[in-house]
């Protein structure tokens, strides 16, 4: 079933048939092209479980909703660029309550956080964050706030949970052939270089539009 | 017989139930059994009142009056008796009743059956004439059949005799009436025909668990047993569901005092389910037990604490209460065995005994922990299985060959070998899964943490330490924040705090690099104030230093920068703990901040790469960056490039894709790396990967373009990346890093290894450090010298030596050697040695040399 080798070509034609499909049938929204890794060897109950994050060449997700957890000062800077923020005063307003913070972590696909805020943030908000996986990026005063956003929206996180498989957005679909090729290789051998036995533990690779079929890679 | 699904006349005989079930018992003329119950109605003869009209000679003599007056007397007597009958039967009637109704439906099975038989008998006769036409076969079926009949009727007869005598055995015992009409026996024979009988004994197994949980302190020991026992025979026949055998068997197992019906009743419990989950896993039978015994340990959780210190020790428990600790202790020991013996590894299991960690009782709540600190499992799968040597081979070859001492010192040798193996096979002593496993860890943080703090004056030291190591270990794994904890911890941290090391150990487990630092500041001023300064033993610095740098490993923010300075000039003390203890600390902040230490302090490297602008230390809650490719990968194509140059090396002639996947077969992958060969000799290409031309172009647009900082990003999005590659990269990264450390190999090492373990769980002895082995006194030095000599022989020959293990008698030469010389100086033997010429006595010396040497 599987080919035991995987050439740029061969990626390259499963990606076009991807975003041919997702051409052919057009849908109400812009699809996200998704990789799904399948891993084998490897018991998440013993083994350690990896995470790490990569920054991709091109943005695979430009619509991503983030929120700002600001200070004073960066407060002022959200509002230029018309990013969505909240106040420390708002955060204690939810006063650790749990619900309030789940709501909010589900609101959001990423935050940030000033960084004279980010030592407050257990406290303020309790582990609801980090549970969530979405403990807030820290932003500096000195940093530009809009290239921190694209670079926040092009970084992906690959985490083993409790099952052996995972997928990550790498693309969608109004992306050019090659930039779609360009972060799935990428994805690819950094995923395979998190990897302790590197592609010993890959049982497969499939990419898929969001409504579209998947396409085995290998 | 045994077969009636033919199912006749069923509805027919309902009405006939209620008749059958009276006391009076009207006689079915179809069932012989009515008949055969004597004892059954035996009041019966006042039962009627008409008894007195009925025969009897002096009946005659009465006058019209006197019968009259008799008739009134008797009358009246009736009534009483009717009226104590009434009694009597009122109290019976409870207990008779589910008996009755059995017996009713006995005896309308039994009719059923019969008529079922007759109709057999009909068939089979009209069969046989059919087939043989002879008249006298005819009759045969029928005799078996009635033959059959017989030895049932018989044990029918028996059976209502041993309900007598049950009866009075009972009502003597508990003063009770008959609560039940099984007799031990009669019960096992109907346990083993059950099978035989569906329709009859489908009430069976329900009437018996019923018997157990209703009545189960009354029954005696060998009728319990009995029952359960028949219970389990039913279950094995698949007369009943293992989950209704559950049912019955999981509330006993609390209520019963015998040992021996516990083991028993635990055995069935462990077997079923294991044979249940055998192939697949039975779901349902899973689902069912385990919220049973969710249930077990929920119902207790309400209760008040007990602690194990004090006044408020078990002693004076109200009885539900006990109970209820029973029963949750029997859920618990039984989910830790079935997770031990690897049945049930589910996410419920470990909620049951999760669960269980809030018990109020002490000793439940204890087991809980232990399971998950994974104390228990560890000895006993030592003891199971010894991997890699095979002891019981050894000790058996021990017992065939030649029994020598030197064979004897070797087997020792491998016993010890093998019992040191299994020891250290499994060291992170702790439940991993199980903790990965837990449902919702903050909330069960949380709660622990509350458990310890509100009932901080009730527990034990040990409990609390438990408790202590579970959260730290929870907190750690699952990266949680639990604050209070850290000032609750606070108030254990002196030097002369009982078993200090397990607590300094789980302080430090319980950090992670999500905790925020300002809240173990002042954990970490507290152990400098109490452990680090002269006035306590150099053991206790070494520990205080420990615990503070296995904190800031994890959480290097914690750290003051005055205090740090202080703590690292304890490397001038004498001690050698101290010293050791110190100089990790030292290390640690070289590795993680160096801009923390002062200049003169940082040693080389942190020197070299702060010169260099290394990266800073990442400020809390900072996620490392986000990686723009793959660590070393620009030494990759470095080291690519100058392959390219130097027009490939011979090293590079291993098989790329060799790795790629296990299950490949090797002569397929031989024949990717000929071609691959071919390709870089003609080409003098750089690609190492495959031989594939759309790859070559890749690469070749690829190297066209100018080295800019982004190339680095290229490789990995332009070429998957073999096996052979990650090889490369590793063996590179390892040289590069090999190159900045190479001043001393074995402490890079060491460092390394500190790193590695970040995350790993850390024992006692990481606090207290590598011990000096302290000089033994005077006694002790003699100890070891007695214990040395237990059991030695003594040395030397043994030759001509009396055994005085084993008393013999003393030989032939210890005689000689101990005769008095008085009496054998006149002895030829002296005498002629004195003689001897002096060519003689050379020539025996010769020959004595000689046998010596032999």
């Amino acid at each position: 079933m599987s080919n035991s080798k995987l050439s740029v070509s061969s990626v390259r034609g499963s990606v076009k048939e991807v975003l041919a499909g997702a051409a052919d049938k057009k849908r109400n929204f812009v699809e996200t092209i998704e990789l799904q890794i399948g891993l084998k060897n490897y018991d998440p109950q013993r083994d350690k479980r990896f995470s790490g994050t990569v920054k991709l060449p091109n943005v695979p997700r430009p619509r991503m909703s983030i929120c700002l957890l600001a200070d004073a000062h960066d407060i002022d800077r959200a509002k230029q660029i018309e990013l969505e923020y909240m106040s420390v005063d708002d955060l204690k307003k939810l006063n650790k309550n749990k619900k309030l913070v789940k709501k909010l972590a589900k609101k959001y696909d990423a935050f940030l956080a000033s960084e004279a805020l980010i030592k407050q943030i257990p406290r303020l908000l309790g582990p609801g964050l980090s549970k969530a996986g979405k403990f807030p990026t820290p932003v500096s005063h000195a940093e530009d706030l809009s290239t921190k956003l694209t670079e926040v929206r092009s970084t992906i996180k690959f985490q083993l949970k409790k099952v052996l498989c995972l997928g990550v957005a790498v693309g969608h679909a109004e992306m050019t052939e090659d930039q779609v090729l360009g972060n799935v290789m990428l994805s690819i051998n950094f995923l395979v270089s998190l990897l302790k036995k590197h592609w010993q533990n890959i049982k497969s690779l499939h990419i898929k539009s969001t409504m579209g079929k998947p396409v085995r890679l290998y | 017989m045994s077969d009636n699904t033919l199912g006749l006349q069923l509805n027919l005989e309902e009405s006939t139930a209620p008749a059958a079930a009276e006391e009076s018992q009207p006689e079915q003329p179809q069932s012989p059994t009515e008949a055969t119950k004597p004892k059954e109605s035996k009041p019966r003869g006042y039962v009627n009142p008409d008894r007195v009209n009925t025969g009897g000679s002096q009946r005659e003599k009465l006058g019209d009056d006197e019968l009259a007056e008799r008739m009134a007397r008797i009358r009246l007597q009736n009534e009483k008796i009717k009226q104590r009958r009434l009694d009597v039967e009122a109290d019976k009637a409870a207990f008779q009743k589910t008996q009755e109704e059995e017996r009713s439906k006995q005896a309308r099975n039994r009719q059923v059956q019969a008529d079922i038989n007759k109709k057999r008998d009909e068939v089979a006769r009209r069969k046989m004439e059919k087939t043989q036409n002879r008249e006298w076969d005819s009759g045969k079926p029928a005799a078996t059949r009635s033959r059959n009949w017989a030895q049932e009727v018989e044990k029918d007869k028996a059976a209502p005799q041993k309900d007598g005598s049950w009866d009075k055995q009972v009502a003597a015992e508990e003063s009770q009436p008959a609560s039940s009409g099984w007799d031990t026996k009669g019960e096992y024979t109907d346990a083993n025909v059950a099978t035989c009988y569906p329709k009859e004994t489908a009430q069976f197994p329900a009437q018996i668990s019923a018997l157990l949980l209703e009545s189960y302190n009354v029954l005696s020991l060998d009728t319990k047993k009995t029952l359960v026992q028949n219970l389990v025979m039913l279950r094995n026949k698949g007369v009943t569901s293992s989950v209704d055998l559950m049912k019955t068997l999981f509330p006993l197992l609390p209520q019963t005092p015998s040992s021996g019906l516990r083991v028993f009743i635990r055995k069935t419990i462990l077997n079923d389910i294991k044979s249940a989950n055998l192939r697949t896993k039975n779901h349902k039978l899973n689902n069912a037990v385990q919220a049973m015994l969710f249930g077990m340990i929920e119902r207790g959780i309400g209760g008040e604490f007990t602690g194990d210190k004090g006044k408020t020790k078990m002693a004076n428990l109200p009885s539900d209460s006990r109970k209820t600790s029973e029963e949750a202790m029997w859920a618990i020991i039984l989910a830790k065995e079935l997770w031990r013996k690897g049945i049930w590894r589910d996410a419920k299991t470990v909620a049951i005994i999760a669960q269980g960690c809030f018990h109020p009782v002490i000793k439940a709540q204890s087991a809980s922990l232990h399971f998950f600190l994974g104390d228990e499992d560890e000895e006993e799968d030592s003891d199971e299985e010894d991997e890699g040597i095979d002891v019981k081979g050894l000790l058996h070859q021990r017992e065939i060959n030649r029994k020598t001492r030197s064979g004897e010192r070797r087997i020792r040798k491998q016993l010890k070998a093998a019992k040191n193996k299994s020891k250290k096979s499994d060291e992170p002593n702790t439940n991993f899964p199980a903790l990965q496993l837990l449902r919702d860890p903050q909330t069960f943080g949380e709660k622990l943490y509350d458990i310890l703090h509100n009932h901080d004056k009730k527990f034990s030291l040990d409990h609390k330490i438990l408790i202590m190591q579970l959260l730290s270990r929870i907190m750690g794994s699952h990266k949680l924040c639990v604050l209070g904890f850290y000032t609750y911890i606070v108030k254990y941290l002196f030097h002369k705090q009982l078993r200090i090391p397990a607590i300094l150990a789980s302080l430090a487990q319980s950090v992670h690099d999500l905790t925020p630092p300002d809240a173990l500041t002042p954990v970490i001023r507290k152990l400098a104030q109490e452990f680090v300064h002269p006035g306590v033993a150099n053991e206790v610095i070494a520990a205080g230093i420990n615990s503070i740098r296995e904190v800031c490993r994890r959480q290097p923010w914690a750290m003051e920068e005055d205090l740090l300075s202080d703590l690292i000039e304890y490397r001038k003390s004498r001690d050698k703990q101290v010293i050791a203890a110190s100089r990790g600390l030292l290390r640690l902040y070289r590795e993680v901040n160096p801009g923390m230490l002062k200049k003169r302090e940082r040693g080389k490297e942190a020197t070299m790469a702060g010169l260099a602008g290394a990266a800073q230390p990442l400020p809390y809650g900072h996620a490392p960056e986000a990686a723009m490719d793959i660590d070393g990968l620009t030494a990759l194509e470095d080291h690519l490039k100058e392959m390219e140059e130097g027009k490939g090396s011979d090293d590079e002639s291993e098989d790329e894709w060799k790795g790629w996947d296990v299950e490949e077969d090797s002569s397929d992958s031989d024949s990717e790396s000929d071609g691959w060969i071919a390709v870089s000799d003609d080409d003098g290409d750089l690609d190492i990967s495959d031989s594939e031309d759309e790859k070559e172009t890749d690469e070749e647009k690829k190297d066209d373009e100018p080295e800019a900082e982004k190339r680095v990003s290229q490789l990995a999005t332009t070429k998957i990346l073999t096996p052979a590659d990650f090889a490369l990269l590793d063996s590179l990264k390892a040289s590069s890093s090999a190159a900045t450390t190479s001043k001393n190999k074995r402490k890079s090492g060491d460092a390394n290894d500190g790193l590695d373990n970040n995350n790993e769980f850390i024992s006692e002895n990481d606090i207290l450090g590598p011990r000096k082995k302290a000089k033994a006194d005077y006694e002790e030095r003699m100890a070891s010298i007695r214990a040395g000599r237990e059991g030695r022989e003594k040395f030397g020959s043994k030759k001509g030596k009396q055994n005085k293990a084993a008393p013999s008698s003393s030989t032939n030469r210890e005689k000689a050697r101990n005769k008095p010389f008085q009496m054998i100086m006149g002895s030829n033997a002296v005498k002629s040695k004195k003689k001897a010429s002096l060519r003689e006595k050379q020539r025996k010396l010769r020959a004595h040399i000689k046998q010596g040497k032999r």
